[in-house]
């Protein structure tokens, strides 16, 4: 592979641990050093950092849908398919309160990123709590929430909605629109330091919402992906944002002149993309698609490995030190790689 | 292949998917019909039934499943437009939502059931299998099944989401039909079945239904619908009325006056339509000449009993007469394309004495009264040009595909050794390869609308002008 000659002083990741779970990854999440998996039948795992497991809990009666530590790793917040919002402490997975008990499935849920403020979405309310303290609900009879994200001063909260993306403020009763468009959108995203949000619609669109430097705010619009545009993930660093509605990977740098134009494609998955996710110090890209195939990219875009776990990739996420990278599949399959020691990064 | 009539259809006949043998894809039942019709029970039926398969339910928000099944979602109706210009294009988000979470198991499901309302309109449910990329992957639309309430459909029959509910579906099961009279039932069954004739129509008691019949019957399969749909048509012809007349040899006139149409289409057929089987060989020569091109009849030009389809102008406000000459005598007949009360059609001697015929034959086509949701068939001799045709359905479905619900047929293209077979939902349309022409067997084409407001003429003569 040319690239791997354009870059070498990258090696390749290596897989270090693995383990088969009796149903499908549906979320990942790190701890200290450890990783946390919610699956699909409604248990929770937790794994040491050699691979041991540490213990497994039926803390919900159907699937996991959403596994957020929060910030100071002292909690850990789960959402489910049976509709219920728990609290619950890392060390051993004890209940510390029931945040909600619903009967939609509650499919999004986010800290601040102070870890102040949780919220959970269902249907076409936001609840938010404090702690175990619920600071009530956010409640639009319009718009039913499709998406949505903490910005990073932990204060406003991003909701994508048919047609439009709203900003609503703790304190507030009602959201302000930011942008209107014409799809509905499947995933949303702010930039690392709040000046840009991205929606990935289910029409094949994606729309950025900029923050001028100076003045008033911009839209702009990429068009042309083959399927909904479900994986957003902006560049640590860099106003660059990569995407995927479809088998490319497309990184858009978003505050050249030039527009879409300047969309790089970044090719080798064979399938949809179904998760994508930048290693925290932006030094790799790791992508997974819909029949298992793995790919990690290098600075450039230069595609460096290929893996095959030969299901659905539901997740991907990275440690916080960029050193690991946790995979999970439809089939249960729970993947760690880790990156050499003696890597850049 | 898959297009929507906004984009480039490719109608290259390439196959669109794996061998229906090999098809991994979950089947998917969308049951439907208005409350009180019986869906409840049919689904606790399926649920409670031996028959091995996981199935899983998504209901509607009103539902009501009476059992503690391993998993129902209630979905709340969520329609989204796809922005591509395509008025028609709306999908389920809460569907490919919640499929999209069920298809990401381990444990998969043998079967979905979808459950929706008598208002919830069937045109974004079944679209979603076909516009959203991972929902066509992982699922396959296997059939619309709408549940009918024989007893108190009449009263809603002419709303606008019970003509969608109807025109939409594969399978239709006139349910409570022991609280109605076999008249009743009958009567009923002809004119659902003018709304829809692709759908199989069952007549149940408290939704007994040989599950096989709906259950995995694959009836948006292309290629399992190829091996049946040559009869799709036997029960529509393209004529509303015939009559037979004892006639003598001599001058007969024909009058008409102003009717819905500028122009009427004729066949006279005979002598000898005294003995059944002629008359059926007449129906069968009027079929085909229906298909054909019209011969327009000049002012004074008598018609006489032969193969040739007149097309007798009528004036708006003059109406029409028209020369019969009968040379033979013996039993004739008279097809037209509407029904003679529509014109005050006449036939009287050269002495103005009306003739009544001896026996009529009614095919009624109710689109043509009702101006609401009703199903045209065209059948037509021949094979069609590739490119023409392409290019008059992506035209036919921009500018009507909203009032097209459903659209199959079987095709002949030119160079191709195998049926073309065709089916859309409003816009979107899709097609593949079908079995091999045998030799000998006259190739033809044949199509059913179902929709809103269809001009059987505009339609023919459509694909007539797509002949290669």
């Amino acid at each position: 592979m040319s690239g791997l000659a354009a870059c070498p002083a990258v090696e390749r990741l290596q897989p270090a641990w693995s383990d088969e779970l009796p149903e499908a990854v549906a979320s990942l999440a790190w701890i200290d050093d450890d990783v946390l998996v919610g699956a699909a039948d409604g248990n929770v795992r937790r794994y040491a950092a050699d691979g041991r497991l540490a213990y497994q809990l039926a803390l919900h009666s159907a699937g996991v849908t959403r596994l957020q530590p929060r910030p100071d790793a002292q909690a850990v917040a789960s959402a489910g398919e049976d509709g219920r919002v728990l609290l619950w402490a890392p060390g051993d997975g004890k209940l510390l309160a029931e945040l909600a008990n619903e009967s939609a499935w509650i499919e999004h849920l986010a800290w601040s990123s102070d870890g102040h403020t949780l919220a959970a979405a269902a249907e076409k309310t936001i609840y938010l709590w404090r702690d175990s303290e619920s600071l009530g609900v956010w409640y639009d009879a319009r718009r039913r929430v499709l998406a949505m994200a903490w910005a990073p001063d932990g204060k406003r909260l991003a909701t994508a909605a048919n047609k439009g993306l709203y900003l609503w403020r703790i304190g507030g009763q009602e959201p302000v629109q930011l942008l209107e468009f014409p799809g509905a959108p499947v995933a949303v995203a702010w930039e690392e330091r709040g000046a840009a949000l991205a929606v990935g619609t289910q029409d094949g669109f994606l729309q950025i919402w900029q923050q001028g430097k100076s003045g008033p705010a911009r839209q702009l619009t990429m068009r042309g992906y083959p399927g909904k545009v479900a994986c957003l993930d902006w560049h640590p660093s860099q106003p660059l944002i990569a995407t995927a509605g479809g088998p490319e990977i497309v990184l858009w740098p978003t505050r050249e002149a030039g527009g879409a134009r300047n969309a790089q494609p970044l090719r080798a998955h064979g399938a949809t993309v179904t998760a994508l996710a930048y290693a925290p110090d932006a030094s790799l890209l790791i992508s997974g698609d819909r029949a298992g195939r793995i790919c990690v990219w290098g600075p450039g875009g230069v595609l460096l490995q290929v893996e095959e776990l030969r299901a659905e990739i539901t997740t991907l996420v990275w440690s916080s030190d960029s050193t690991r990278c946790v995979c999970g599949t439809a089939n249960g399959l729970l993947q760690l790689y880790a990156v050499p020691t003696g890597a850049p990064g | 292949m898959t297009a929507c009539a906004q984009e480039n259809p490719a109608l290259n006949g390439e196959a669109s998917g794996l061998p229906a043998g090999a098809d991994q894809r979950v089947p998917v039942t969308v049951l439907t019909g208005f409350l009180g019709s019986g869906k409840t029970t049919l689904l606790n039926r399926i649920l409670t039934e031996e028959h091995g398969k996981r199935i899983a339910v998504i209901e509607n928000e009103y539902g009501e499943i009476g059992i503690d099944h391993e998993l129902v979602v209630q979905a709340d109706e969520e329609i989204f437009e796809m922005n591509n210009g395509c008025i028609c294009c709306t999908v389920r988000g809460d569907l490919i939502r919640i499929l999209g979470r069920l298809m990401r198991r381990k444990h998969r499901f043998d079967h979905i059931l979808i459950e929706t309302t008598g208002m919830a309109d069937p045109g974004p449910v079944a679209q979603t299998f076909f516009m959203d990329e991972e929902m066509k992957s992982k699922l396959r639309l296997d059939a619309i099944v709408t549940l009918v309430d024989a007893r108190h459909v009449l009263q809603h029959l002419d709303s606008a989401e019970c003509h969608a509910q109807l025109a939409f579906a594969d399978i239709l099961l006139l349910n409570k039909s022991d609280l109605v009279t076999p008249q009743e039932l009958a009567a009923l069954r002809t004119r659902v079945r003018d709304m829809n004739r692709m759908a199989r129509i069952y007549s149940t008691v408290h939704g007994r239904v040989d599950l096989a019949q709906i259950l995995d019957v694959r009836a948006f399969d292309l290629e399992a619908r190829a091996a049946e749909m040559p009869e799709f048509l036997q029960e529509e012809l393209p004529f509303e009325w015939a009559g037979r007349y004892q006639l003598e040899p001599g001058r007969y006139r024909l009058a008409l006056q102003p009717g819905p149409d500028p122009t009427i289409d004729l066949v006279w057929g005979g002598p000898g339509l005294e003995a059944p089987e002629v008359f059926e060989q007449w129906k069968r020569t009027g079929i085909f000449l229906y298909s054909g091109a019209p011969a327009f009849v000049q002012p004074g030009q008598p018609l006489r009993p032969g193969e040739t389809l007149y097309r007798l102008p009528v004036d708006t406000a003059q109406g029409a007469v028209a020369e019969i000459e009968v040379l033979e005598r013996g039993t004739h007949v008279l097809f037209t394309q509407h029904l003679p009360e529509e014109f005050s059609l006449r036939l009287t001697d050269a002495e103005g004495t009306p003739i009544e015929p001896v026996d009529e034959h009614r095919y009624a086509s109710p689109h043509e009264h009702d101006a609401s949701v009703g199903s045209v068939g065209v059948r037509l001799p021949g094979e069609l040009d590739p490119g023409r045709f392409e290019a008059w359905v992506v035209g036919l479905l921009r500018a009507r595909g909203v009032d097209i619900f459903r659209m199959k047929g079987v095709l002949a293209l030119a160079g191709k050794d195998r049926r073309f077979v065709f089916q859309g939902v409003h816009m979107l349309f899709d097609g593949q390869d079908g079995r091999a022409w045998e030799s000998g067997v006259a190739r033809e084409s044949q199509m059913v609308f179902i929709g809103r407001d269809l001009d059987r003429r505009q339609l023919t003569e459509g694909l007539r002008s797509c002949l290669a």
